[in-house]
This record gives structure tokens, C-alpha cells and sequence, in this order.
């Protein structure tokens, strides 16, 4: 008995010292990448900031030519019902965008939204990056606020929340994301979140703002809190609309309790779906990343149609605005559902955010950013927290990432506000702008 | 002491007895599930075979289409060394083909080999068929052979080994896949790699074969396991080019074992790199299965592009002949090794292969099979045993997958012959035809 427990005993010491040991190799690791990050972030040269003009990317040729192609498209469903395809994209989607593109839609627009804001351009290490900046009131200068985008988006994302922003005084930064918009793709590899965020940080820096806001969702609040980790001197506080999902003893033991007594862990039914049931777990995660794993292994390969084709840039990227505006109701097929998501979303938004990246034809290389976090950045970002600078997030029934927030708090230690809205979805500054404007300033007033 | 022995030994017997009884319960299912198949596939009306010429599917008017479509197409590499790209397909690939497609290609050519052989329709189930089917002489009558090709191949990739096999007398059957070649996709959903399993079977019984050798790869070579499996009784012999890997304690000893001790375990060095080192296995998995991933969760959302542009298609579905016929030399370049594939496959046997899927329409809809067997087939697959069959496996240096005789035991109980080849790749009747028909003409001699 007592020769037992002394072998069991000697074995956990024995497991207990090496998950030690690995864990102190890999805070080293982590600490030497973010060395190495900030290092080659100061040996960048500060270029000069000049303005831009979105009409000289955005051309009225490049528009006919995407509407000339669409009127001669092939797009062919093979199956009986199109509209209730399981295989993803149903072509009942793709031939009503690509008839509101030729027959409806105004791209004069576009340009005449995005002018009404002030564009530059600055070289920041291998990132041409395009941003908007509006300088607020004085009384707000203390508080500028970066907006941060994500995949497949574009500043258009920000185009209602910008003026109410700016009207309340704030100082308004918004970048285009590297691949997207109006900032090109890199040309050399290796220009990962963890640099993108040393480049916002640098921006901020360059523009004068040595502390700042940082608001995010997608790549967007990713990179957000990657730039909150290593510069936590500049953040006075962090709002993101997309929580992290991070596997630690308090989701598994969330999880588990939340089996037996789930109304005692979630408030929302959407936190309970999102990890029950538990069996099925795994199915779903296949199902939610089956994107996330091609583009982070083989993102050119399956984009090359994105660029050359219209009908290929509305099949993917030009369904993924519906299809997280709306809740998935299983009971009812894809296509009534992604009307649901083109409801919330609005046609106009979809036609203008296709018409962005088939302008500046980077649909195929904006889907390297996966590439480049899966290979560089994610035992970063997986390790990462946040313990003192002050977050919100922002929690939208229609978001594709559900965390408590007791979950939360493996990544966040210090959550001011945690709430929670009845409508909106993975772009609420779409279709629910009140609600996430509203979050981001009453959170900076309760930090001031 | 005697305590501890007694709780210990209580828990294994615990174990042991859930592992039992959920082996029996999945037994059960699995029984159940290929009941199910055959008798959907009994229920089938016998339909009428009629003649088939591919001229009325191949035509010069949508070949010029394409080469139009090439001639205005908009690449944007943006990469400083786009022959070196980590993110998939080079551009410098596309448009290498794009150019030769459009001022080399003879199309014709492709017209004039496929009539060289008979072709037919027939509707079997949900699947308009179509199939090549060559009489042999009376001596070879009683070893008919159905040759099953994968993705993204239709049947020119037999166009070699058909004349060499007609040659010596065989009579030989070269079903399209579904939704490749011409055999257009089902319009309904469910035909998963089982259904064609049946469906195949079902025509040899129709042509008045009652039993047959099968020879295949890729999905042939799942195609023809399951069908082994489901219907033993028919089957003479199956060949395959592409093993399949099942993990159970013969792959795990022999791991172990050649971690240590490899040359006491491989034959090839091929076999060692498959599965080590073991620490990087998972790694190496990733990046292998992301396009498995998407194909199986999203096929169509991807796929728009590659109907609608000729660049899509060649993009990723074109660049699939060149990678896979290459040894993956990871101190080349993307583009080097892709060249060095060209040189295996042949430039015009991809854009005959190119041709082909635009002219019939189906890149997008081919690759639904992966979203079939996923949804339908996978523990089918993963649980089939072949005890009895004689089995016969071909080793090509660039195929995908390389087991040894020893783990490839644990589905083929009864392997006759497995060899191994110098050069050839996934697509071995493309770029070693001797040494596979070889291989397959002295297994049937073997087995007669």
C-alpha cells in the first residue's frame, strides 16, 4: 500500500515538475518573440504621411468590367434545390447578388461615403498602410480611438459609426487592414497580426497619440489585444465585439457544471449553444474552422478565382456578411437564412464591400493572414493575458464566438464592462451601430 | 496492496467491458448501415445503356470560351518571389498554363484519344453514368477489370493503360466518377463514395459480370475497398495505388518500434518520413487535410471560381496534377517543385484534364464527394477490414500516403503482392503506366 502510493505520489511530482519545465521554456519563447517583435518594430523608419484619395483606387472602369463579367457568367447549381444546398454558397445567393451588382446597385456611393472622410497613407516597415484620420475636440483629444477590422472586411465597415463618433468629438483612427481595402498586400511574407499590431502601435505613435483606445472585432480585436499585451503603456482600455476562445480550467469547469446547472453559468442561450451539447462539440468546431484550416494552409490556391471572377469573390467572401449576421436555424434552409443575414446586413453594405476588394483585386492575398497567424503567431496569442489594462467586450446574439464571463477572464483579467445586446451580429457596426458605439463610449467615460 | 490490485484490476475489467460493448454497438451499426446501402441499391431500376460520344460534351465553342476567358484574366501575385510562395499555388504556375492553354494546347487531341475507346450511358440510382467499356478476348473473359479514378481525374487518366490492358486481351470498365468527366454530379444529395460503391457494382452485375477485379486510386481506391467490403463475393482481386492508413496497435508498435529501429521497419524512406518524426506528425497532417477540410464543410462556396474562371480551375484543381506528381522536395522553391511535376504528369495531360472539367462544368460540384463521405461514410471507412480478398497495393515514390506491409495489414488481411516502384507518383498511369499495369496484369495472374 504504502509502496503504491509512494510510486504514484513520485510519478505526479515527476508530471507536476516537467509541465514546469515546459511552461517556463515556453514563457521564454513567448518573451523572446515579443522582444524580437518590438525590436525590429523600432528599426522601422518613419515615413512620410501622405493623404490618399479612395476615388483613384475605386474606378468606375473596374466596376463595369466586374458587371460585364457578371452578365456573362456560368454559374451552375447541378442540384434540384439550389436554395437548400448543404455544400455551403447556395447559387440562389450568388445570382441575386450578382443581379442587385448589375441592375441596382450605385457605386457612386461608395466613394461618396468614403470621401467624406479624411484618407492617408504611410509606410510602416513592409506594410503600405492606408488609414483614416479624424482629429476630434479638444476636450476628447485624451482619448483617440483606433477602429480595428477584421476578414473579409473593409473601413466601409465603419462608415456609419465614424460620423457618430466624430460627432461626439472623438479622434477617430481607422487603418485598413494589410490585404484589404486600401492597404495592399504585403509583398514579403512573414507580415503577421503580431507585426500588424506593431505597426497600428507605431502609427499611433508617429500620429502623435502615445495613449490611446483600441476597439476591435474579427482580426480586428485579435490584433487588438495582441497590441494591448505588448504595448500595455499605450492602452488605456480595449474594447473588442469578439471574445477569445481559450481552453483553461475555467471553461472546462464552466463547462462541466454548465451541463448539469446550465442556467447557473449562462446568461444566454447563446453561450449555452456554443458549448453544448458537449458531444457534439467537435462537429461543430469542424464545421466553424473547415475556413479557418484551408486559408491558414493554402489561401492562394483556392483564390484565384476571387480575383479573376466575380461570381468566385460572391461565392466566398461575398456570403460570409450574411452568413454571420444571422443565427443558423437549422430548421430552415441556407438560403432562408442567408436572406435573415441579408437583411440585417443590407445588400447595398454586401455590393459595397465586394466592390472594394474586386477594385483593388485582393480578395486571394487578404486570406493570408490566417496563414501567417496559424505558422507565427499562435502560441502567442493563445498564451496571452491581459491582466491590468481595462476591457470591454461587447456581446451581439448573433456573433460567432459565445464566452461567459467567468470564461473571459482567462484572457482579461481586468473587465469593466461586459454587455450584452438583443440584435446585431460578427459586424454590429452594421446592424446594430447604436448599440456598439454606445458600448465603446461608455466605456471610455467610466476609464477617464 | 492487495487492495490496490483488486480496484486496479475491477477498473481495467470496467474498461475493458465499455470497450467491448461500444466495439459490438458500432458493429451492429456498421451491419445495419451496409444493409441499408444494398438494399437501396436492389431497389434500383435497370435502366438502358446507351451509346455516348464525349464530341457532344467537349466543344471547340466552350474551349475557345476558356482561352478567351485566359486571354482577359487579372492575376495579381503581389509577391516579391511569386515562384516561391508559402500560401499554395505560384502564380507563375497559372499563367505558365493560362499561356500554354491558349497559344499551344491542341484540344482536338484530347477528342481523338477519348474516341478511340467505346463509351456509354447508363442511369444507375440518383447517377446518370458514364463508362468505358472495352471487350476483351474470350481467354481474359472470366477477369473483367474496372479501373476507378479519384479527384480531381477523370478517365483520361487511363488513356495509356487503357490500350496496353485491351492489348492483352482484358475487358476493361472506366466508370467517370460522379461529377467528374462525364458523368454529370447527382442532383440530389447522399450519393456519398458508398452509393457509388453500389452503383459501380451494380453495373458490372448489368453488363453481366458477376465477379471482376478492381483496380484503383484515390477515391477509386476507397470506392473499390468499400466495395470489397460490401460485396466480397464479386470480387476476384483489388489493387489499389493508394493505401489507407488505419490506426490501430500495428501503426502505433510500428512507430514505436522505428523510432528507434528504422531500418528494422521501413523499406523506403518514403515509409519512415510518412511517420516521423512523430513529433512534427501533427503538423505535417495540417497542412496535408486543409484542402480535405473545406472540401468536406464548404465545397461549393469555394468552388464559384473555378466554373466561372478558366484561372480559378487551373488555380487550384489544375495545380493539384503538378503537386501531387512531385517528390515535395522542401528545399525547392513551390515553383520547383511543381515544375519538376510538370515534368512527371506533362503539360498537356493537365490541360486535357483542365479542358475536360471546364467543358463539363463540374470543378465546383466535383468536389462535393469529400462533403458526402464526410457526413456519410467516415466510420464505414474507417472501421472496414478486407479479410479474405486478395489484395494487392502499388508503391509510387510521390504518392501521398506510404504505410509499410506491416501496418497496411490492418485493413488487408490477405495482401498478395506489394510493390515498390522508383518514380511514379499519385497519378501513376500518368507517369509510370508500365510499372502499374505491369503490377496490375501479374497480380491477376497471380490471383486467377
Amino acid at each position: 500500500m504504502f509502496c503504491c502510493l509512494t510510486l504514484i505520489g513520485g510519478l505526479v511530482l515527476f508530471i507536476i515538475f516537467i509541465v514546469f519545465l515546459a511552461k517556463r521554456k515556453k514563457s521564454l519563447r513567448i518573451q523572446n518573440r515579443v522582444n524580437t517583435l518590438k525590436d525590429k518594430a523600432n528599426s522601422w523608419d518613419e515615413s512620410e504621411v501622405i493623404e490618399f484619395n479612395p476615388r483613384t483606387k475605386l474606378l468606375e472602369d473596374d466596376f463595369n468590367e466586374m458587371t460585364d463579367r457578371l452578365k456573362k457568367r456560368i454559374v451552375v447549381p447541378n442540384l434540384d434545390e439550389p436554395q437548400n444546398s448543404p455544400y455551403g454558397t447556395p447559387a440562389t445567393y450568388v445570382n441575386m447578388v450578382a443581379d442587385h451588382m448589375t441592375n441596382s446597385f450605385d457605386f457612386s456611393m461608395v466613394n461618396n461615403v468614403l470621401c467624406q472622410f479624411k484618407h492617408f497613407k504611410t509606410v510602416i516597415g513592409d506594410i503600405n498602410l492606408h488609414f483614416i484620420h479624424m482629429v476630434g475636440s479638444e476636450e476628447k483629444k485624451s482619448t483617440p480611438i483606433m477602429l480595428l477590422h477584421g476578414w473579409p472586411s473593409t473601413v466601409w465597415e465603419f462608415h456609419k459609426s465614424i460620423p457618430m463618433l466624430v460627432e461626439e468629438g472623438y479622434t477617430i483612427i481607422a487603418p485598413s487592414l494589410p490585404g484589404h481595402g486600401f492597404t495592399e498586400p504585403p509583398s514579403v511574407t512573414g507580415v503577421t497580426p503580431a507585426v500588424m499590431a506593431c505597426a497600428y502601435h507605431k502609427l499611433m505613435i508617429q500620429l502623435g497619440y502615445k495613449r490611446f483606445i483600441v476597439h476591435g472585432g474579427d482580426w480586428g480585436a485579435i490584433i487588438g489585444s495582441l497590441m494591448t499585451y505588448m504595448y500595455p503603456e499605450s492602452v488605456i482600455g480595449l474594447h473588442n465585439t469578439m471574445n477569445h476562445f481559450k481552453l483553461g480550467w475555467r471553461q472546462i469547469l464552466q463547462t462541466l457544471v454548465g451541463a448539469v446547472f446550465p442556467s447557473l453559468v449562462y446568461t444566454t442561450e447563446e453561450e449555452k449553444r456554443f458549448m453544448h451539447p458537449m458531444f457534439k462539440f467537435s462537429e461543430r468546431m469542424y464545421r466553424k474552422f473547415a475556413y479557418f484550416h484551408v486559408q491558414s494552409v493554402l489561401p492562394d490556391s483556392y483564390g484565384y478565382g476571387m480575383v479573376d471572377s466575380p461570381v468566385g469573390l460572391i461565392g466566398w467572401i461575398g456570403t460570409t456578411y450574411p452568413l454571420v449576421s444571422c443565427q443558423m436555424d437549422l430548421t430552415k434552409n441556407i438560403m432562408a437564412n442567408l436572406n435573415k443575414g441579408v437583411t440585417s446586413f443590407g445588400l447595398d453594405n454586401i455590393c459595397a464591400m465586394i466592390s472594394i476588394f474586386w477594385s483593388v483585386r485582393s480578395a486571394q492575398a487578404s486570406m493570408r493572414i490566417y496563414h501567417e497567424f496559424y505558422w507565427n503567431d499562435k502560441e502567442l496569442f493563445s498564451n496571452l493575458t491581459i491582466p491590468n489594462v481595462p476591457v470591454a467586450i461587447s456581446n451581439f446574439p448573433n456573433e460567432i464566438i459565445h464566452l461567459t464571463k467567468f470564461a473571459s477572464w482567462t484572457t482579461f483579467k481586468n473587465i469593466k464592462q461586459f454587455n450584452y445586446h438583443t440584435h446585431g451580429g460578427h459586424f454590429s457596426h452594421i446592424d446594430n451601430t447604436e448599440a456598439v458605439v454606445g458600448d465603446l463610449t461608455s466605456f471610455i467615460q467610466k476609464l477617464q | 496492496m492487495f487492495c490496490c490490485s483488486t480496484l486496479v484490476g475491477g477498473f481495467l475489467l470496467l474498461i475493458i467491458s465499455i470497450v467491448l460493448l461500444a466495439k459490438r454497438r458500432k458493429s451492429l451499426r456498421l451491419k445495419k448501415l451496409v444493409d441499408a446501402l444494398k438494399d437501396k441499391a436492389n431497389s434500383w431500376d435497370k435502366s438502358e445503356i446507351i451509346e455516348f460520344d464525349p464530341r457532344t460534351k467537349m466543344l471547340e465553342v466552350d474551349f475557345n470560351e476558356m482561352t478567351d476567358r485566359l486571354k482577359k484574366r487579372i492575376i495579381i501575385p503581389n509577391l516579391v518571389e511569386p515562384e516561391n510562395s508559402p500560401y499554395g499555388t505560384p502564380a507563375t504556375y497559372v499563367n505558365l498554363v493560362a499561356d500554354y492553354l491558349t497559344n499551344s494546347f491542341n484540344f482536338s487531341m484530347v477528342n481523338n484519344v477519348l474516341c478511340q475507346f467505346k463509351h456509354f450511358k447508363t442511369v444507375i440510382g440518383d447517377i446518370n453514368l458514364h463508362f468505358i467499356h472495352m471487350v476483351g478476348s474470350e481467354e481474359k473473359k472470366s477477369t473483367p477489370i474496372m479501373l476507378l479514378h479519384g479527384w480531381p481525374s477523370t478517365v483520361w487518366e487511363f488513356h495509356k493503360s487503357i490500350p496496353m490492358l485491351v492489348e492483352q486481351g482484358y475487358t476493361v470498365v472506366i466508370p467517370s466518377l460522379p461529377g467528374l468527366g462525364f458523368t454529370e454530379p447527382p442532383n440530389v444529395t447522399g450519393v456519398s463514395p458508398a452509393v457509388m460503391a453500389c452503383a459501380y457494382h451494380k453495373l458490372m452485375l448489368q453488363l453481366g459480370y458477376k465477379r471482376f477485379v478492381i483496380h484503383g486510386g484515390d477515391w477509386g481506391s476507397i470506392i473499390g475497398s468499400l466495395m470489397t467490403y460490401m460485396y466480397p463475393e464479386s470480387i476476384i482481386g483489388l489493387h489499389n495505388t493508394m493505401n489507407q492508413v488505419k490506426f490501430g496497435w500495428r501503426q502505433i508498435l510500428q512507430t514505436l518500434v522505428g523510432a528507434v529501429f528504422p531500418s528494422l521497419v521501413y523499406t523506403t524512406a518514403k515509409e519512415k518520413g510518412f511517420m516521423h518524426p512523430v513529433s512534427k506528425f501533427g503538423q505535417r497532417l495540417y497542412q496535408k487535410f486543409a484542402y480535405f477540410h473545406v472540401q468536406s464543410v464548404l465545397p461549393d462556396s469555394y468552388g464559384y471560381g473555378m466554373v466561372d474562371s478558366p484561372v480559378g480551375l487551373i488555380g487550384w484543381i489544375g495545380s493539384c496534377y503538378a503537386m501531387a506528381s512531385s517528390s515535395k522536395d522542401t528545399t525547392k522553391s513551390a515553383m520547383a517543385n511543381i515544375e519538376d511535376g510538370i515534368k512527371c504528369f506533362g503539360l498537356d495531360n493537365i490541360c486535357a484534364m483542365i479542358s475536360i472539367f471546364w467543358s463539363v462544368r463540374s470543378a465546383q460540384a466535383s468536389m462535393r464527394i469529400y462533403h458526402e463521405f464526410y457526413s456519410n461514410d467516415t466510420e464505414l471507412l474507417s472501421s472496414l477490414c478486407i479479410p479474405n480478398v486478395p489484395v494487392a497495393i502499388s508503391n509510387f515514390p510521390n504518392e501521398g500516403i506510404h504505410l509499410t506491409r506491416f501496418a497496411t495489414g490492418a485493413i488487408f488481411n490477405n495482401i498478395k503482392q506489394y510493390n515498390y516502384h522508383t518514380h511514379g507518383g499519385h497519378f501513376s498511369h500518368i507517369d509510370n503506366t508500365k510499372a502499374v499495369v505491369g503490377d496490375l496484369t501479374s497480380f491477376i495472374q497471380k490471383i486467377k
